[in-house]
């Protein structure tokens, strides 16, 4: 693996040490953001920002210093009216002796689910709508760190629902999740990117799933392995099944 | 006149009458395209006075900014319906007829792309109005980004609002406007838009690299000027 140098001495916070959580309630969406800055060793007077961003749309919000990191305020979202694709980035500044260098930085960190049934898990593709003309679905990789985002026409009305469906989900996952373990194999060796890490992983855990290829891997064993775990994926998902109970119950009405 | 919305059946139709164009290119714009009707509605933002004449895209994102009444950003930042009926109000002057022929260029310059990061900041109407309203508490910061005509944003738009860091940073479109903003006379200066030394191309160049160890976004602009190597001294004011 290419050794990676840092001349920036730039210090990354790794994704354990922060989390965002969406927060709804009457008055609008809002985050809360947990940050652990003890393993870095930044000075006391550093300032802490955690950003919201998504397009152009792009809010600052202060977090206090390294030895007392706590919001000034609620951190709210109604510039971004859904939260859809809303990432965030922690900065840790020069608290005024060297103003603007950035000591640490930690970007693109997705939200964390509040959903209970996502408790200690967090997703693994990220999804959206847009405008898509006459077609449903669409698969992107918006950039390489970001990981995957199922992007849904926003003309279906409830997008979200429609994922939700057994049609949809028999006969898009499959395919969906055939091409992002192909781009995940591809994209392994990425030193910055852990979204390939986390799909193989989940993929490695299915039952009856082969051995994960390495870095060696022929190309031609990688795609053997890729299709080995869609069928493992679409096994435990019981998607024949679950489709053709659909079919059985459209023809009898 | 209100601010309608073309229906995702107008989006669709739109889109064929400009397949129609690149073939006929002096086509007028279909009025069932633009007045009420099936294909058109009402958004219920607020009005619209008569199309008017604007000199540069600035001029643009500071009318459209009255225009929306109480839609919050993020409903106008979404509503390609909107987008692609304002680009048909404003037809003649986002793809004015030269020498009797409409030259069309890329359809996300006409046609909103929603979320694709790659191509929204390029709608011809969408695009300078999302800069703007990410600058609302200092529109003048824009005055440069924002300089090229309503068919031709030029390069120093491509080249940050291309960028979310660059497009979304007061400072940068503050040193936009101390490096390629003539202010004794609004436009931007003679040479700001290539590609060699001191060009828009390499100060988002630049600056993409600094943003690796300085906060470009909130650093006092002078600081951030004085970083910039000397091929920029020759598009630094002198006030």
């Amino acid at each position: 693996m290419p050794q990676r140098l840092n001349w920036t001495n730039r210090k990354r916070i790794e994704r354990a040490d922060v989390s965002i959580s969406l927060v709804r309630d009457t008055e609008g969406q809002s985050f809360e953001a947990n940050i652990d800055l003890s393993a870095y060793a930044l000075p006391a007077e550093c300032v802490v920002v955690v950003e919201a961003y998504r397009q152009t749309t792009w809010r600052r919000f202060d977090f206090g210093t390294v030895a007392f990191v706590r919001p000034a305020d609620r951190c709210r979202l109604d510039a971004f009216g859904d939260s859809d694709g809303i990432q965030f980035r922690v900065k840790v500044l020069s608290g005024g002796r060297d103003d603007g260098r950035i000591w640490a930085e930690a970007d693109r960190i997705p939200v964390t689910s509040t959903d209970p049934r996502d408790a200690g898990r967090r997703s693994l593709l990220n999804t959206r709508g847009d405008d898509l003309d006459e077609a449903i679905w669409r698969l992107d990789f918006d950039d390489s760190r970001s990981g995957p985002i199922l992007v849904m026409n926003n003309r279906l009305g409830d997008w979200r629902q429609a994922v939700q469906t057994i049609p949809f989900r028999s006969l898009v996952y499959p395919e969906l999740f055939r091409r992002i373990l192909a781009k995940a194999v591809e994209d392994l060796d990425e030193a910055e990117t852990s979204w390939p890490k986390d799909w193989i992983s989940f993929a490695s855990r299915l039952p009856g799933a082969s051995d994960v290829p390495d870095a060696d891997t022929h190309d031609d064993a990688r795609a053997e392995w890729v299709e080995d775990a869609v069928k493992a994926f679409c096994r435990q998902q019981r998607f024949a099944e679950k489709f053709g109970a659909v079919l059985t119950e459209g023809s009898s009405t | 006149m209100s601010l309608y919305r073309l229906t995702p059946r107008g989006v669709h139709e739109m889109n064929r009458w400009l397949d129609r164009i690149q073939n006929q290119p002096s086509t007028g714009v279909p009025e069932e395209l633009v007045n009420p009707g099936t294909l058109v509605v009402p958004t219920g933002y607020g009005d619209i006075a008569e199309p008017r004449l604007f000199s540069t895209r600035f001029d643009w994102a500071n009318y459209a900014n009255t225009l929306m009444g109480a839609a919050t950003d993020a409903q106008v930042q979404a509503d390609a319906g909107l987008w692609a009926w304002l680009t048909l109000v404003y037809f003649d002057q986002i793809c004015p007829e030269m020498a009797g022929i409409r030259k069309l260029g890329q359809r996300a310059r006409y046609v909103p792309t929603g979320t694709d990061y790659r191509t929204y900041y390029r709608h011809l109407l969408a695009g300078p109005w999302q800069i703007l309203s990410a600058h609302r508490d200092n529109p003048q910061r824009a005055r440069a980004v924002l300089g090229g005509s309503m068919h031709a944003p030029g390069d120093l738009y491509e080249q940050v609002a291309s960028r979310m860091e660059l497009a979304t940073s007061p400072t940068v479109l503050a040193l936009s406007n101390t490096l390629y903003l003539d202010t004794s006379t609004g436009k931007r200066k003679r040479g700001s838009g290539g590609a060699g030394r001191g060009s828009p191309r390499r100060m988002a160049e630049v600056l993409m690299q600094l943003d690796l160890t300085f906060d470009i976004y909130a650093m006092p602009m002078e600081k951030l000027l004085r970083l910039l190597p000397n091929e920029f001294e020759r598009f630094r004011s002198v006030e």
